[in-house]
Order: C-alpha cells, then sequence, then structure tokens
C-alpha cells in the first residue's frame, strides 16, 4: 500500500540532498527583485542578452543638436504625469472646490507651488519643443516612406497635445480659463451639420459649468492620457524599427 | 570617445566544451545555440582554463574533408594556441589581429581574464553604423542625461522666476474685458478674427470661411506626407516643400503675434 501510494505521490523525496539546495531556491525567489538582469529571471528570460544588444545599438554620426527634441517632448510628458498625479491627489473637480484647492495646492500643500509650477510651465515649454521636433522631422525630410506613418502619429500626438492644453485650462476655474473656455468652446460650432451637437458635447449643456468641467477633467486626467500613451508607443515602436533617418 | 571598441561588439559568455567532446555533439551545440564557435576547455576546469577553438569552418575542412579516416573528438582538430584581444582594444585592433594571424575569431580578455568571444561577422558594420558612429550605451546615453538635466533645471528657473499665475476665482456673470486663448491656440484665434474680411461674400461667410480654412491645416498636416512622397530629402533639392514649410511656419508666427498684440 506504501509502495502504491509512493508511486503516485508526485513529489521525489531525495535521499541525499545537497543540504544547501532548499535554502538556495528560497533565496532565489529574490531573484524576481533583483534578478532581472543577473540570476534566475534572466536566466529564463534573457533579458541581459536583449537588453545588451538594444544597449549596444550605434547611434549613427550624422545625428546631432537637432535630433533630440523628440526625446525632451517625452521627458516633460513624463514631468507631466508625475507632476499631473501629484496634483491630482489635492485638486477638486467642482465648481464651489476647484479655484479654493488650487489656491490650496500653491499656498499650503508642500512643494504644490513646485508641483504647479513644473505643470503649468510643462505645458508651454513641450507645445514649444514639439514644434522644433516637427520642424526639424520636416527639413530632414524625415517624414517620407517608410517613415510616412510616423509622420501621421505624430501630429496626431500633437493634437493630442492641444486637447490636453484646452481641457487642462479650465481647471483651475479662474477667470480667464473659465472664459477663454466659454470663447473656445463656441468655435466647433461653426463646422456645418455637427457643430452645434459638438458644442453640446464638449460643455455637457448649454453653458459651461459644472458638467463641462467634470467632462474636461475626465479628458484630462483619463481619456487623453491613454490616448496619449497608446500613440506615443506606436510612435516608438515605428521609430526602433524604421531606426533614424539617414543622413542627408 | 566616439570611437567603437572590442567590448561595444563583443559577444559575452562564451560557450566551451571539453576536449573529448564527440564532434557531432559539437555541431549540434553549436546549432542550437546559434553561433560559430566553440571554446575548448580544459577537463574539470573551475574557472575554465580554455586550450583551443574549434569553428564551423574547421568542422568542414578537417573533418568532412578528412572522410573517411575523419577524427571525431573536438580536442582533435581544435586550434591553439588561442590568439586574444583586449577588450579594451579599438575594433581596428581586431580586424587588423585577423587578418594577421588568417582567423575569423579571438578570444577576449578583461585583465587578462577570458570573457568573451570576438568574431569577424562582430565587425561587419550594421546598416546604419557609419564612420563616427557611437555606442548608444554609455556615449549617447551620457549626452541624453545631460540634455534632460539641463531642461528639468531650465524649467526650474521658469517656475522660479515666474510662478504659475493665480488669477481671481471665475464669475459667470462678470465677463472681463481681453479674452485672450493660450499662446498656441492664438495664431488660429487671430485667423478667426482675420476672417472677417469674407463678410463682404455675405453674413455667413466670416464664420464659415474660417473655421473651414483653419479645418484645412490639421488635415494638410496629417497627411503631409501623402502629398510630398518623393523619395528626395536634402532640403535643398526640395524647394517647393521647404518654401512651404517655412511660408507656414511664419504664417503661424505672424498670426500668433498679431493675436497677442491686438
Amino acid at each position: 500500500m506504501g509502495r502504491w501510494f509512493g508511486k503516485l505521490w508526485p513529489f521525489k523525496r531525495e535521499r541525499n540532498p545537497d543540504s544547501g539546495e532548499g535554502l538556495r531556491n528560497v533565496l532565489n525567489i529574490a531573484s524576481l527583485f533583483t534578478g532581472v538582469l543577473y540570476g534566475e529571471l534572466d536566466e529564463r528570460l534573457d533579458f541581459r542578452a536583449a537588453l545588451s544588444k538594444a544597449l549596444r545599438k550605434p547611434v549613427p554620426a550624422h545625428v546631432n543638436f537637432w535630433f533630440c527634441f523628440g526625446g525632451i517632448a517625452f521627458l516633460i510628458f513624463l514631468i507631466q504625469v508625475v507632476t499631473g498625479v501629484a496634483l491630482l491627489l489635492y485638486y477638486r473637480p467642482t465648481v464651489d472646490q476647484a479655484y479654493a484647492s488650487v489656491v490650496h495646492i500653491t499656498n499650503v500643500v508642500p512643494f504644490g507651488w513646485l508641483t504647479r509650477g513644473f505643470h503649468h510651465w510643462g505645458a508651454n515649454l513641450i507645445m514649444v519643443v514639439v514644434m522644433i521636433h516637427a520642424l526639424r522631422v520636416f527639413m530632414y525630410g524625415a517624414y517620407k516612406p517608410p517613415r510616412d506613418f510616423n509622420w501621421v502619429v505624430g501630429s496626431l500626438l500633437m493634437f493630442g497635445l492641444l486637447i490636453f492644453g484646452f481641457s487642462g485650462y479650465l481647471l483651475p476655474w479662474n477667470s480667464l480659463s473659465y472664459w477663454a473656455t466659454v470663447v473656445g468652446a463656441e468655435i466647433p460650432g461653426a463646422i456645418p451639420l455637427i457643430g452645434d451637437d459638438l458644442v453640446y458635447f464638449i460643455k455637457g449643456g448649454d453653458t459651461v459649468g459644472q458638467l463641462a468641467l467634470t467632462r474636461f477633467f475626465a479628458f484630462h486626467v483619463v481619456l487623453m492620457p491613454l490616448a496619449m500613451m497608446v500613440l506615443l508607443l506606436m510612435h516608438f515602436l515605428m521609430i526602433r524599427r524604421l531606426g533614424i533617418s539617414g543622413p542627408l | 570617445m566616439g570611437m567603437m571598441r572590442v567590448r561595444d561588439v563583443m559577444s559575452d559568455d562564451p560557450v566551451s566544451v571539453p576536449p573529448g567532446t564527440d564532434l557531432v555533439d559539437a555541431a549540434r551545440l553549436m546549432r542550437r545555440m546559434g553561433i560559430r564557435s566553440l571554446l575548448v576547455r580544459e577537463e574539470h576546469s573551475e574557472p575554465p582554463r580554455y586550450v583551443g577553438i574549434v569553428t564551423g569552418t574547421d568542422l568542414a575542412g578537417r573533418v568532412l574533408a578528412e572522410e573517411p579516416h575523419a577524427p571525431v573528438t573536438v580536442g582533435e582538430i581544435m586550434t591553439f594556441p588561442l590568439l586574444t584581444i583586449d577588450y579594451n582594444e579599438p575594433l581596428r585592433r581586431a580586424n587588423e589581429e585577423m587578418v594577421r594571424h588568417h582567423v575569423r575569431h579571438l578570444v577576449v580578455t578583461r585583465g587578462g581574464a577570458p570573457v568573451a568571444i570576438i568574431s569577424a561577422r562582430d565587425l561587419l558594420l550594421p546598416e546604419e553604423e557609419v564612420e563616427g558612429a557611437i555606442p548608444f550605451w554609455p556615449h549617447h546615453l551620457l549626452k541624453e542625461v545631460v540634455a534632460a538635466l539641463l531642461v528639468i533645471a531650465i524649467m526650474l528657473v521658469f517656475v522660479w522666476l515666474s510662478p504659475a499665475p493665480m488669477l481671481e476665482q471665475a464669475d459667470p456673470f462678470v465677463t472681463p474685458e481681453h479674452i485672450k486663448p493660450e499662446w498656441y491656440f492664438l495664431a488660429a484665434y487671430q485667423f478667426l478674427k482675420f476672417a472677417e474680411v469674407f463678410r463682404f461674400l455675405g453674413g455667413w461667410a466670416p464664420k464659415m470661411l474660417g473655421v473651414g480654412l483653419m479645418g484645412i491645416v490639421p488635415v494638410l498636416l496629417v497627411f503631409f506626407p501623402f502629398f510630398d512622397p518623393g523619395p528626395e530629402r536634402n532640403p535643398r533639392k526640395r524647394p517647393v516643400a521647404i518654401s512651404f514649410g517655412i511660408a507656414c511656419t511664419v504664417m503661424f508666427i505672424a498670426f500668433t503675434l498679431w493675436g497677442h498684440f491686438s
């Protein structure tokens, strides 16, 4: 009976186990955290080979100062994500409290003024940087096939930034942002057929009020970041696949 | 600093076998690992002491060509002594060594200890690599980090000297005198105001034509590559596209400034 059971039992009992083996296996679990590059995980997934291949990829000699603006735009995007999340911890998206919470962030929250300042300047600088990036790509003819679709994605990213700017501008709920939104939201009304419905959709009603603020908030902190991340991923994968455009 | 060195292209963690290894096993191991050479290590040496090297060329020239009296173990056909090169040497040196000794593989040493293999194939330059290319790691990344720190420093100075504005709270019942959008919308805003010149066509014209012409801009921008697909990339040789681009940029800046000062 014992022998039969022994055959069903799936785990072999080692008669003469290496005394350190068990402990070593336990310690190897630590490589889940440390072992991505060296250790158990790398042995299975070979991250190191992939990484070293990526790191060794040579950067062509014609890559100069003007090529760095795309990367800088991404850096500022990351700064916007970090500072944006930090602001989100204190911001209150209601008509009654939005302005007060921004004042609170600026005057009371530790480093709130700095975080908000970075977010404010990042929003403006990323526009400048992205425009320079687009001009560089244009001048170098880097939008030509096979990179034509990446220009499409890039210009969609630029319009995404404009929507980001427009939606974020309303959130502090101060006089300028409110009235700029009131005026700006009317502009699509001139589009034939769908214009009026589009304006209604943007404002969430006949006037810019709580629904508009909620709507702009949702666009600014959920929808646009997701859309931008998908587009950025496409942008980078295409660069990775096609490489940097060659010398002129 | 920009020069490519042995360490930038070498293959780490060389695969080795003892001299008694069967040649068929050695060939299969090479195929499985996707490599073209095996180091031969002294039996039971730890860390491995490499004594020779076997390559795919050896398997053809010293085994297949010798049939039917072909050798059967790695030790019989290996090349020795091993030729070595320091991991810090420039690629040009590796190239010279291979040419001089009529070999295609060198053992790469670091502080005298063998750490990798460099083969003639590693010397073949990738497509995008031309004279003066620098490795991404660490040379290019260093530049990127410097640029990133500079950007953050510039932003910090801006935040310090000109903090984010704090205006009065919005009041839907009090319209301020001058409402202007953010600067990156100014050009479009000013163009819509400029479209008033079309009023002679009728009351509908300013808004319709202004927004209509404005709507062409995104379409033109997004699909520009398909309007200008020619392969020529040198800006001097595409005067039409470049003039158009400069004209658009100047227009954008002009309308922005106009909007700002009007």
